[in-house]
């Protein structure tokens, strides 16, 4: 009896494990919508350099300071993004000028 | 609260959201294919496409948003 009921109770555990971390995912806002995934990425993001710092003091180790990020992934595209745009929208312009002011100087070297 | 930063805040939501939830179906995947799996690699690639998805159609209902018309059917 216990040969057949030991299958059932280790499918039994599997299944509350999976369904445990699907409802703490489900939980924590990770299946919601929109704003609050990125509720959570936030909550996370602010969580992350406390629990580092509590496991590194923790295990012992003596991790360098992270070097502080100065770089804006969005600005720096962005500032791409407008930089591209306004060299374009000069660009006609731009090679009419160069076109005449080339021709002018190559009828100057003709003459 | 200007209106023409509304698209670039539903921009940043839009990846914040993709990678909360691609992170968590990769998690998911993970566990399924532990526990029942036996250990294969295609419920970690399911999950990840799950949360991808889910991901895609979050942004795609913030992006309509303002456009979807919300009608009753009458009789």
């Amino acid at each position: 009896m216990a040969a057949r009921l030991f299958p059932a109770v280790k499918f039994v555990i599997k299944g509350s494990l999976a369904g445990a971390a699907v409802y703490v995912a489900y939980d924590q806002g990770l299946l919601g919508s929109g704003t609050q995934g990125a509720e959570a990425l936030k909550k996370a993001q602010e969580a992350l350099p406390p629990a580092i710092q509590e496991w590194t003091s923790y295990i012992g180790w003596e991790l360098p300071p992270t070097p502080k990020l100065d770089f804006s992934p969005s600005d720096s595209w962005n500032k791409g993004v407008q930089t591209v745009m306004s060299a374009l929208s000069v660009a006609p312009t731009r090679a009419c000028e160069y076109t005449v002011e080339g021709w002018k100087y190559v009828k100057d070297l003709v003459k | 609260m200007a209106s023409e930063s509304e698209l670039g805040r539903k921009w940043d939501r839009c990846l914040a959201d993709s990678a909360v939830k691609l992170g968590a179906g990769f998690g998911l995947g993970i566990v399924f294919s532990v526990i029942f799996f036996k250990r294969k690699t295609w419920p970690i690639a399911f999950g990840s496409g799950m949360g991808l998805g889910m991901a895609y159609s979050n942004c795609q209902h913030d992006f309509q948003s303002p456009y979807l018309l919300h009608g009753k059917f009458v009789k």
